[in-house]
């Protein structure tokens, strides 16, 4: 029943940005091991929550005091968030007391928006479903055959 | 159990959407839904960035943070006055840096937390339904394990606050107007918030497209309304492996619900483009993607019929048409349908090349395998003979066929089948998104690229797509009430 996620993506990219939203979690939030966190964040600079004591993503604007300093109030909209997301990492399998039966899904569910600039400036949109999809899509070459309004060149 | 969540929400409760949003109806039939986008920035980023914005499109907030929820509120707002529940829609949503490189970004991410299978008021036993569905055929939130804030989330949505950024696909940012009106170069936000919610929604299977198994061995709501003509079968008739071979069959795979059938010629346009080939082991309707450019195949008026004649340049006995035809080719292709290969140049140089020699019009044999035919892209307005793609797979064939001995010849009759609205099958079943090979997470939940007008529901989202998730100009609701929304 349970379902691990795929990697290749989620260990330096997505994990990083999940990991980056879980870390600010607060105490509820589950703490994973360090040496997990360290892998989560996929060698890019990390640095320990003040609030939680946990490894994090440091953030475009950890610099800047002020920022500094709201982060430092744990709000509860942040926990909510980290939660959740803590909850995405992997497959739960749930029954209720009348018989209904639950999946909670991980991020291979997930449908992501994926942009990329093609050889002619113009932007190619696309939805996939998955993280490791949303990789793929990220950072290959505009596959034009695949789309009715910017049809290849040749 | 609601008036608890809005007590806890706090500042967090960013949005509520739906008119009377806090007057519940109760009752047998459900009312208008709520649905609530909770807040899951910190401050002073994302929802809450302060920076000072001005107006546009509509959106009147005063901060970059202000005009993201303006248009999270709107897009709720949009959904919040087509569905009813009783039970609201909690949707978490924050703007996050996202990955990103110079070229490439996430945009964002959205789906449902959570799928449920009988409950009371399911409609289908043993059958996954998403989170906010669930809760609205069951009356009540059915989830027996809320967070410990006692918010019982549905959906979850994450967007990119680094978009437009340099090396975030610099330059090309986020357009928070709410009019749809994105000028080129920058992403429409409003659009692609309606679309990923329609997924949070329902708008998903949970089987996978690409092996056929089914979540934890159950079938997806949307499973008993995908229709497969060439097996006659739905997906929860068939074998892992059956549905395996039609996630990958192209234009074959259709939306079986009686909403949507009942409401597609209103939203859909009348008539589709087909180019049917006859001569030896031919005599068939094949798939194709039709020319951006030259004379649309857009009446009854424009049927062609011809015979016809290919080109051969290179020295592997394929024509690309690259350069002005030789004697010889030019002599083949006139009056005719010249049947040219894909490669080396650009479309419109093939077509054009084949116009100056006589031909009456081009089919282009696509160079790799699989299907449907994408579209010919290209600007020329010199172009006056029109012009299609037919698969490598069908190419071969009309090549295969060509090449054998015949009394009669090749012909192409193209015309404009006015008995088939353009995405949709003689008896108004939509079809769904099956590219072979497998696209990874765009085949089969989402609705077919050959629907005109476009629909939100298409796996790339098109500019100009309008502010519109129902009839007349959408079917994403259509499909969303015949799983029981």
């Amino acid at each position: 029943m349970k379902r691990q996620s795929s990697s290749r993506w989620s260990g330096p990219a997505l994990w990083l940005a999940l990991g980056a939203l879980c870390a600010t979690s607060g105490a509820a939030a589950q703490a994973a091991p360090e040496a997990q966190a360290a892998e989560a964040f996929g060698g890019q600079k990390v640095m320990r929550d003040p609030a939680t004591g946990q490894l994090r993503h440091a953030e475009h604007d950890e610099a800047q005091p002020a920022a500094a300093n709201a982060r430092s109030a744990v709000s509860g909209a942040q926990q909510r968030r980290a939660q959740t997301l803590q909850r995405f990492r992997e497959m739960t399998a749930v029954t209720t007391p009348s018989g209904a039966r639950g999946q909670r899904l991980d991020t291979s569910f997930l449908n992501f928006s994926v942009a990329r600039r093609n050889a002619d400036g113009s932007l190619t949109q696309d939805c996939v479903v998955g993280e490791e999809a949303a990789g793929t899509a990220m950072s290959s070459p505009a596959s034009t055959a695949k789309h009715k309004e910017a049809g290849h060149a040749h | 159990m609601r008036t608890d969540l809005l007590k806890h929400l706090g500042r967090g409760l960013l949005a509520v959407a739906a008119a009377s949003c806090l007057t519940l109806a109760h009752g047998r039939s459900p009312g208008p839904a709520v649905i609530q986008i909770v807040n899951g920035n910190e401050p002073g980023i994302g929802f809450n960035d302060p920076s000072p914005a001005l107006p546009v499109g509509g959106n009147t907030a005063a901060t970059v943070g202000g005009q993201r929820l303006a248009v999270f509120q709107y897009a709720a707002t949009l959904w919040g006055g087509k569905l009813k529940s009783d039970v609201p829609i909690t949707i978490l949503s924050t703007f996050e840096p996202l990955p990103c490189t110079a070229t490439g970004a996430t945009l964002g991410a959205a789906g449902a937390i959570s799928v449920w299978s009988d409950f009371p008021g399911a409609e289908k036993p043993g059958t996954w339904y998403s989170s906010a569905l669930a809760n609205k055929l069951a009356g009540e939130d059915i989830d027996p394990v809320p967070s410990p804030t006692g918010d019982d989330l549905d959906i979850v949505a994450f967007f990119n606050s680094d978009l437009g950024q340099p090396d975030c696909l610099a330059g090309s940012g986020f357009y928070l107007g709410l009019d749809g009106q994105a000028p080129a170069g920058q992403i429409d936000l409003l659009t692609t918030i309606l679309h990923e919610f329609g997924h949070g929604l329902g708008f998903q299977t949970f089987t996978s497209g690409r092996t056929g198994n089914q979540l934890a061995g159950q079938p997806s709501i949307w499973d008993h309304y995908l229709y497969d003509p060439a097996q006659n079968k739905t997906w929860v008739k068939m074998t892992a492996a059956e549905r395996a071979v039609s996630g990958i069959t192209p234009r074959n795979l259709q939306w079986y619900g009686n909403t949507v059938i009942g409401k597609a010629a209103a939203v859909l346009d009348r008539g589709t483009p087909e180019l049917f080939l006859t001569g030896p082991g031919l005599d068939r309707t094949v798939l194709i993607g039709t020319a951006l450019f030259g004379p649309q195949i857009d009446s009854v008026d424009d049927q062609l019929s011809a015979q016809i004649a290919q080109v051969v340049d290179q020295v592997n006995g394929t024509g690309l048409a690259c350069t002005p035809l030789s004697p010889a080719n030019a002599t083949a292709v006139r009056g005719k349908i010249a049947l040219v290969d894909r490669g080396a140049c650009g479309f419109t140089v093939k077509v054009k090349n084949a116009q100056d020699a006589g031909a009456r019009a081009v089919i282009v044999s696509d160079n790799v395998p699989g299907g449907p035919p994408p579209d010919l892209g290209g600007v020329d307005p010199t172009i006056t003979i029109p012009a299609v793609r037919i698969s490598l797979e069908d190419g071969t064939a009309l090549k295969a066929s060509l090449a054998t001995p015949s009394k009669f010849g090749n012909y192409g009759v193209l015309s404009f089948n006015m008995q088939k609205l353009a995405g949709a099958d003689f008896g108004k079943r939509v079809f769904m998104f099956t590219p072979n090979p497998f696209q990874q997470g765009s085949s089969v939940s989402h609705y077919d690229t050959s629907a005109k007008p476009n629909l939100l529901m298409e796996p790339f989202l098109n500019a100009g797509q309008p502010i519109a998730v129902s009839a007349p100009k959408d079917l994403t609701f259509e499909l969303l009430k015949d799983i029981g929304w």
